[in-house]
């Protein structure tokens, strides 16, 4: 009995495990796979492996500009990351730690603002988009997108846990305000800033519809959207080895971030919430 | 609290105006390409429009007639369904999970973690493009499996089965978020005082009285979290249904709110009964969240 | 600190997209933009890697070579496409971002026309059209679609005739003479003889003719050989139409229940292609965009197909209709419209032009006069030797007017909707000889329902803004 209910306990994992897993092995078979084994074998051909091939791949990079594409994901990604954690943290902290005038309604208007659906908005800002004259730009997609009414209030209720008497002794040692950001409330912040890095370079990584939808240049396509539109390529067209190919390649970056912030993540994604 | 700490430093002048400073760069850019669109779309809403410079005021008569548009209706049962779908399935799921992991017992834990959250590093596209070539053939995966299951039967062409269409969307969404919120009830569970649960033993409860008075309230607030955010983004679905079945789907069951409203802007062209049905949804996802807050107090430790 | 690699890697990734040579424009600023959405089209712009091979200009060069402007041809996809024009036309975007040349798929055009002349975002292109005497070479019923209020605002290129095409093997071995089935009827009769025998010969899975059950394209295909719009020129809605009541029931007792010879094509790419290979669907229905599609897509059926006229249901219906098609325009919005309508004229009336588009497409243009060319009398042996593109012109003269409104694309939705009710209806054991009183209040409903949403979404010029503007 004491050693049954263990075993019982890692199959059930194992199994539930193998259920979550299952569609990404899927995925990830299926890109080693000719188009005419896709389907013949479930997962691998555990028989014959020299069946697998890297066609698809060979395919994928030489038929369209995938290189391409990945940089300009990785460029759009890391940017809007990057712009995201600093006006937030910034607004967060300005949130968390003074009291003004107007701070009240601010924040209600902020907190409004969340439960509108974007694609309300989508006519509004393309038009908008328009009139700067950044259609096909990189702008349309990095500069709305640098901001995040989720990541001020998360930073701001991770930042309301630093103890007051670090601040006032900042203050009283003369310490200049944005030092007081920088140099204390980041690194004690730390671990929702990894969770938040995380939040916000999946949210930009994967979206799709505003993008898709301003930039209108292949090569300037982010990997979604080029996915997507991969489907109407004439070499490519219903050639689903190349289409699993190029989403393999998209997300493994993803799953590399993930694995670098994992242990901040964790405790970080739950700090605002939990305590 | 941070008032107080403004005034002992005895630097109000410069305090007063860096906060302002701190929120400028948000501030504007929110209010150009956030504000901005807002009140234009408001405005929207009580108008028709059918082009540039093609636009008539017309009062209220766009939410008139969303009383009485049957498809509006649909695409809210469709919404709601799949809301309440998810959340009834995606909360205990992931409790279930995450009692399991936090079990003492457990090795591999962050193997298994990892094998869980994982999904949800997928985006709508990449699964759309998965489940696409898995359930698009009538030689697919899925139908082999129903081949053995039922052997004689015809396979299935599942993505135009109106019956299969909310099994598929919650089963897309679940699996990208069941991990997801298991990461966050871990951190949870992990996070209520162990000597709650010795309390408890002294007291002699069992293992179900634990849960119900130890580990429930310890976890509530995260759960309510979970349920908050599960219906504002089960309310506004959008993109999965949009990359998955092209539109509205077989029978239109996979017409959500969003996706009409986007469907009368840009396939039918009328800005003005598209920014109504958005504001309708506004309104009524406010509503629920406030309901959901009331109910249940969340927030209260956090602001109060 | 992850944000300082982000930051590291976003310097990095962004000065390797500032020096690398295809940043910004692609080519020269000065290009007219080409936006298409169908891959083969993209191929007769610009040539496929094989004709490249074989030292074919591409018709895009030769236009290039003879005015010296570059064409830019982008493929987009078809909801990509269609989402960013309506965005520019609402916005009534103008300058370098708009394109010059867009392929317009039929069903969405009729957005387009819903506010006032001076509202429609594409240019008017009659008077150019007269000008350069081309208007009466155009097919006029495939003018129609185009047309709003009198004005041409996009140039059809094909006709799209509809054929059944058949796996004349299958059909033989049943013993069923296809060529001889004159009526749907008919068809209909043969079509369950056809499942009996192959279900006797181990094969239950063969279902006679491909017929979606979730959309309406196939029933309106049928519906248009009886001259059936759903919307008509004049903004009428015909669902309750007797014949309308007719043609549906008739095609759900044969898509499903006891009598059923349809089968439901997947959702796949090319799906419906291979499942014809498979013997799902022993014929379809296939305008002539769909006979390249089949070749590629199903090789393994050479010399097993064949294609004839539609089945009709009744005298006096027409054996043919047309199904899908495009057409191009030009934004109105565009940087310099002239000569974006040399490359259109340059694309759709030239000789040029018209090789390229035999070389990549097998689809009939719109300008009759195109028809009487020898490309059209091959034998094609995959086609068992028949003359498929004698076929398609002979069908092509038939071809029934084809009229898109604002609203077609709701009352095609809302018949979709009847056609799957009606079904599931049938399928729960009801006596059929109750269907069409059954389906009547539906299509009635329906009926009522699009004519509500013509008169809200009807936008009507107030008699006073006329001179505003």
């Amino acid at each position: 009995m004491r050693i049954l209910r263990p075993l019982l306990l890692h199959v059930l994992l194992i199994l539930m495990a193998a259920f979550a897993l299952l569609p990404a092995a899927w995925l990830l078979a299926g890109s080693f796979k000719t188009s005419g084994d896709l389907f013949v074998y479930f997962l691998l051909p555990w028989e014959d492996p020299s069946r697998l091939t890297l066609g698809n791949y060979r395919q994928l990079l030489s038929s369209t500009p995938f290189g391409r594409w990945f940089i300009n994901s990785v460029f759009l990604t890391c940017t809007q990351t990057v712009l995201m954690v600093l006006f937030s943290s910034l607004g967060g902290f300005a949130l968390a730690r003074y009291d003004f005038p107007g701070k009240r309604p601010t924040m209600l208007l902020l907190v409004a603002t969340m439960l509108l659906p974007a694609q309300v908005l989508l006519p509004s800002s393309y038009e908008l988009m328009y009139l700067f004259g950044w259609l096909n730009t990189y702008r349309a997609i990095l500069v709305p997108g640098a901001v995040s009414v989720f990541g001020i209030f998360l930073f701001r209720q991770a930042m309301l846990g630093v103890p007051d008497e670090l601040l006032q002794a900042a203050r009283v040692d003369g310490c200049g305000e944005l030092r007081i950001w920088w140099e204390m409330m980041m690194p004690a912040v730390r671990p929702m800033t990894a969770a938040f890095v995380l939040m916000s370079f999946l949210a930009s990584w994967n979206s799709y519809l505003w993008p898709q939808l301003v930039l209108q240049d292949e090569a300037k396509y982010p990997l979604p959207v080029a996915l997507a539109n991969m489907v109407s390529r004439p070499e490519l067209y219903a050639n689903y080895g190349v289409l699993l190919a190029g989403t393999v390649l998209s997300v493994l970056p993803v799953m590399v971030v993930f694995f670098g912030l994992q242990r901040d993540f964790i405790s970080g994604l739950t700090s605002g919430v939990v305590k | 609290m941070a008032s107080k700490a403004a005034e002992v430093s005895g630097r109000r002048l410069r305090s007063s105006k860096a906060p302002w400073l701190f929120l400028s760069p948000f501030l504007l850019i929110f209010t150009v390409f956030l504000l901005y669109p807002i009140v234009r779309s408001i405005i929207l809403s009580f108008q028709q429009t059918a082009g540039p410079g093609a636009t008539h005021w017309v009062g209220l008569a766009n939410y008139q007639f969303l009383i009485g548009d049957r498809l509006f209706w649909l695409a809210c049962l469709n919404t709601i369904a799949f809301t309440v779908g998810f959340i009834v399935v995606q909360v205990p799921l992931s409790l279930g999970l995450a009692l399991l992991l936090n079990r003492k017992d457990v090795r591999a834990r962050s193997f298994f973690r990892f094998a869980f959250f994982a999904t949800h590093l997928f985006g709508s596209v990449f699964i759309a493009v998965v489940f696409n070539v898995i359930l698009g053939s009538r030689d697919g995966p899925i139908n082999r499996v129903y081949g053995l299951l039922a052997p004689g039967e015809e396979s299935i062409a599942f993505l135009s089965e109106p019956t299969l269409v909310l099994p598929i969307l919650l089963v897309a969404a679940l699996w990208i978020s069941v991990g997801y919120g298991m990461i966050y009830l871990l951190a949870a569970l992990q996070s209520v005082g162990r000597e709650l649960y010795d309390a408890a033993d002294v007291d002699g409860a069992g293992p179900v009285g634990r849960f119900l008075h130890v580990t429930l309230p310890g976890i509530r607030p995260v759960l309510v979290f979970l349920i908050l955010i599960g219906t504002i983004g089960g309310l506004q679905l959008f993109e999965m249904p949009y990359v998955l079945y092209q539109g509205d789907g077989p029978g239109r069951r996979a017409l959500t709110i969003v996706g009409y409203l986007f469907a009368i802007g840009f396939t039918v062209g009328d800005l003005g009964y598209a920014s109504a049905v958005g504001w309708v949804l506004v309104l009524l996802i406010g509503f629920i969240a406030a309901a959901q807050i009331r109910l249940t107090g969340f927030g209260r430790e956090a602001t109060g | 600190m992850p944000v300082l690699v982000m930051c590291a890697l976003s310097l990095v990734s962004g000065a390797v997209l500032a020096f690398s040579d295809e940043f910004g424009a692609t080519t020269d600023p000065d290009a007219l933009t080409v936006w298409l959405f169908d891959p083969t089209h993209a191929d007769m712009f610009r040539g496929s890697p094989e004709t490249r091979e074989a030292g074919i200009t591409p018709v895009t060069e030769q236009f290039e070579n003879l005015t010296g402007r570059a064409v830019d041809v982008q493929l987009v996809g078809v909801r990509p496409l269609d989402l960013r024009l309506m965005s520019m036309s609402q916005s009534g975007a103008t300058g370098p971002f708009v394109p010059d040349l867009v392929e317009i798929e039929i069903n969405s055009i009729g957005k387009y026309f819903r506010g006032p002349k001076s509202s429609v975002g594409l240019l008017p292109l009659t008077d150019r059209l007269r000008e350069a005497g081309l208007l009466d070479d155009l097919l006029s019923s495939r003018v129609a679609p185009w047309t709003k209020d009198g004005e041409v605002y996009g140039v059809p290129m094909d006709v799209h005739p509809v054929a059944l095409a058949y796996r004349q093997d299958l059909f033989e071995e049943a013993g069923i003479d296809v060529e001889g089935i004159k009526t749907w009827e008919a068809f209909h009769e043969t079509g369950l003889e056809f499942s009996r025998y192959w279900s006797r010969h181990g094969h239950p899975e063969y279902r006679a003719l491909e017929m979606p059950r979730t959309n309406t394209s196939i029933l309106e295909v049928m519906l248009l050989q009886r001259g059936i719009n759903l919307v008509d020129q004049e903004g009428q809605v015909h669902l309750d139409h007797p014949l309308t009541l007719d043609t549906l029931c008739r095609y759900v007792r044969m898509a499903a229940g006891d009598k059923v010879v349809g089968s439901q094509p997947a959702s796949g790419a090319m799906q419906w292609a291979r499942e014809l290979a498979a013997g799902y669907n022993s014929s379809l229905l296939a305008p002539d965009w769909r006979l390249a599609l089949i070749e590629n897509y199903a090789p393994e059926l050479a010399g097993k197909l064949r294609l004839r006229p539609l089945p009709i249901f009744e005298a006096g219906d027409v054996p043919t209709a047309t199904w899908g098609g495009t057409g191009f325009a030009i934004p109105r919005g565009s940087d310099d419209p002239d000569a974006a309508w040399e490359l259109l004229k340059f694309i759709m009336f030239s000789e040029a032009g018209d090789a390229a588009r035999r070389r990549h497409t097998r689809i009939l243009a719109a300008t009759p006069a195109s028809w009487d060319d020898s490309s059209l009398e091959v034998e094609h042996e995959y086609w068992g030797g028949q003359r498929v593109g004698q076929l398609n012109v002979s069908l092509a003269r038939l071809v029934p007017r084809r009229i898109i409104t604002p609203f077609s694309a709701i009352a095609s939705a809302e018949l979709t909707v009847v056609l799957m009710r009606a079904i599931a209806w049938l399928e729960d054991g009801h006596d059929p000889s109750r269907l069409p009183e059954t389906v009547r209040p539906w299509l009635a409903q329906a009926q009522a329902d699009v004519e509500m949403r013509i008169q809200f979404g009807r936008f009507d010029e107030p008699e006073d803004a006329s001179h505003g503007q």
